[in-house]
């Protein structure tokens, strides 16, 4: 008798993964896009043939979501995904059944690749390895004849993904018990876009000027758009007016090189930067250096640790583990709602990218994204590739205050600035 | 390419002003604009004028009869009853149009469905008690014979073998009531806890190591 599990793979969802499904909709999609900027216009039937070659190198995307009785988890798919022309608004939430069961999406738009991912599936650096590989398979078709047939047979980018351990219970220690209860934080509020649309600015920068920038005071390029974002928000947003609850801007912290892991599912945690403006502000630069001090203060290891024992310890728990799927869903709805006001909005650096260098000169730049949500009305990545490093702001909220003042600022430091916008800004 | 004497950057798609400060723009170079991201197909969510229609129906009925009952008999209050053929009505069908579901599961579902609808009528008929001891049991069947069916003819076992167990369970639970002295006859209980039992063993031998992988799955924790 034909079987569907004969062939087929499971894999736990990692401690991170298990909130996704529990908390994600239309309204709060949590999906984000990688973007891979090309030097010429992408043929969709050889992207397409390169998602389908490549996909069973990376079991963390080939799977469909199922529901167990005590937890979710990730089962192989065997469906073929389809590529589509980009036509509606970036970010939008998966529905696994108009998707193939699938829970992430390739699209392009002439010369970019867009590579869209349910965060359950993984974080930012899983995705953009897969996105790296699928470009590497659709350049080999796509130019041939400038690659060598060891080149043509060989499979680039797929170290480490076949991992899909979790990371977070690998690396669990007991530890005392502790918890981390957050300061309510500031929330970006006014009028959204109608239709759930949302403005996207790429800020694009020359990589060069910004480094000799960033070192000139002493900070890091990380460091130096968090206090960017925070100044706009002050200065744009709150019109100089001190808010009653601290300005928090959480920078998410890939945790593999400092637990050497390399798996492929999401492995990361989050450095809140808590800026109080109750007494005013003394200039940007004041608010460069609480940046800075509170950078060094949490990039601690001994903290992470903490704080993954504390979210992987909730997953041993006998108690928990026993509990019935829709009554754990149902109280991580609750708890994740009532403690959802942490954080004023995200900040995620992915940092310096490499291709294979047979590809680079194919690639022209790398672009991230993170989606809107009903509590995230704006969020902020940057990624740098070569000579140019994009810091993309997307906003929910009609008032452009703070992509306006996001550019004067970093204009205002000498550097050039180019922007890209969608359509809801022109 | 154009630029903002305000913001002082370089606007490199087509705007007739700045987007971000809506200045005029000044011309920097020749180099043409590009289109960075394509104008995007309002997705309205769509809902449809028929089930709007049918939902506007089914309040305006459910009002009706419970006001009708109200000002005419209320010795004897019936609105329960097509108030609750309403509520099941709407909480069945919905199944049959959304795609993806697991057949199995659509069986199990419209069974308790079912039962829950009828144990409301029998309860609002004086609490004779035949939606369990009869109803509970042919339901009980149906679903166990239905799903085996299914099995057979898709020809696999382990996508279908969770509902296969909540199909046993359900054709179990008249027996149980029976012992526990809800339920007062044996007869149909017990055929229902034979054709559960019979299609559970059944799944067991047959279905092999794929279904002990599946049932690993679903229970892990």
């Amino acid at each position: 008798m034909r079987e569907r599990t004969e062939n087929s793979t499971w894999h736990k969802l990692d401690n991170t993964a298990n909130l996704f499904p529990v908390v994600s909709g239309r309204r709060s999609p949590n999906v984000y896009r990688m973007t891979a900027v090309l030097k010429e216009t992408v043929d969709p039937a050889l992207l397409e043939e390169a998602v389908n070659v490549t996909l069973p190198w990376f079991p963390a995307f080939g799977v469909q979501l199922k529901k167990g009785f005590f937890w979710a988890y990730f089962e192989s798919n065997p469906a073929r995904p389809r590529v589509f022309e980009e036509q509606e608004q970036p970010c939008r939430y998966i529905e696994p059944r108009k998707n193939r069961k699938f829970l992430f999406r390739v699209l392009y738009f002439q010369n970019r690749v867009h590579l869209e991912v349910f965060h359950a599936l993984t974080d930012g650096m899983g995705a953009l390895s897969f996105l790296k590989a699928v470009c590497y398979r659709y350049l080999l078709l796509r130019y041939p004849e400038n690659f060598s047939p060891e080149q043509r047979g060989a499979v680039y980018g797929a170290e480490g993904a076949g991992d899909v351990r979790d990371g977070y219970l690998r690396n669990y220690e007991p530890a005392p018990p502790k918890t981390f209860k957050e300061t309510k934080a500031l929330q970006l509020r006014g009028e959204r876009f109608p239709f759930g649309q949302a403005a996207i600015v790429n800020y694009i920068l020359d990589t060069g000027e910004l480094k000799q920038k960033c070192k000139g005071l002493g900070a890091t390029v990380t460091q130096y758009f968090t206090a960017r974002i925070a100044w706009a928000i002050y200065t744009g947003m709150l019109c100089r007016h001190a808010p009653a609850r601290p300005l928090s801007i959480f920078v998410p912290v890939d945790l593999r090189r400092m637990f050497e892991s390399e798996t492929a599912l999401n492995f990361f945690s989050n450095i809140v930067v808590a800026l109080s403006f109750a007494d005013g502000a003394d200039g940007f630069e004041a608010v460069l250096e609480e940046v800075k001090r509170q950078f060094a203060q949490r990039m601690d290891k001994q903290d992470f640790q903490a704080r993954l024992s504390y979210t992987a310890g909730s997953q041993r728990n006998i108690l928990i583990r026993c509990t019935p799927l829709v009554l754990k869903n149902l109280i991580l709805n609750i708890i994740y709602h009532s403690n959802n006001k942490g954080g004023t909005m995200p900040f995620s650096n992915l940092g310096v990218q490499k291709v294979e260098p047979i590809f680079a000169p194919y690639f022209e730049s790398f672009r991230a994204m993170l989606g809107n949500s009903k509590a995230e009305p704006v969020t902020a990545t940057a990624c740098t590739f070569q000579q140019k490093t994009v810091l993309t702001i997307s906003s929910a909220l009609e008032d452009t205050s703070l992509l306006r003042e996001i550019a004067r600022g970093l204009s205002g430091d000498g550097l050039k600035v180019e922007i890209e916008t969608n359509e809801v800004l022109l | 390419m154009k630029e903002c004497p305000s913001c002082r950057v370089r606007v490199l798609v087509d705007a007739k002003a700045c987007p971000l400060c809506h200045a005029a723009l000044t011309e920097s170079d020749g180099i043409p604009p590009l289109q960075a991201y394509p104008k995007p197909e309002r997705v309205l969510r769509r809902r449809h004028l028929l089930i709007r229609l049918l939902a506007f129906l089914s309040l305006l009925g459910a009002v009706c009869c419970i006001m009708i009952n109200e000002l005419t008999d209320v010795s004897l209050r019936w609105w329960p009853y097509p108030v609750g053929a309403i509520c099941y009505l709407w909480l069945a069908t919905p199944t049959f149009f959304v795609r993806g579901q697991n057949p199995a599961g659509q069986i199990f579902w419209q069974a308790v469905l079912a039962q829950g609808f009828l144990s409301l009528l029998d309860a609002l008929a004086g609490g004779i008690g035949w939606s369990i001891f009869a109803i509970w049991p042919a339901l009980g069947c149906a679903v166990n014979v239905g799903i085996a069916v299914l099995m057979v003819v898709r020809r696999q076992w382990a996508p279908y073998a969770l509902y296969q167990l909540f199909g046993v369970l359900f054709g179990l639970t008249p027996l149980v009531l029976h012992l526990a002295g809800v339920c007062k006859t044996l007869v149909l209980p017990l055929i229902s806890a034979a054709f559960s039992l019979s299609s559970l063993f059944a799944v067991l031998m047959f279905g092999g190591d794929n279904v002990r992988q599946e049932f690993r799955r679903r229970f892990h924790f």
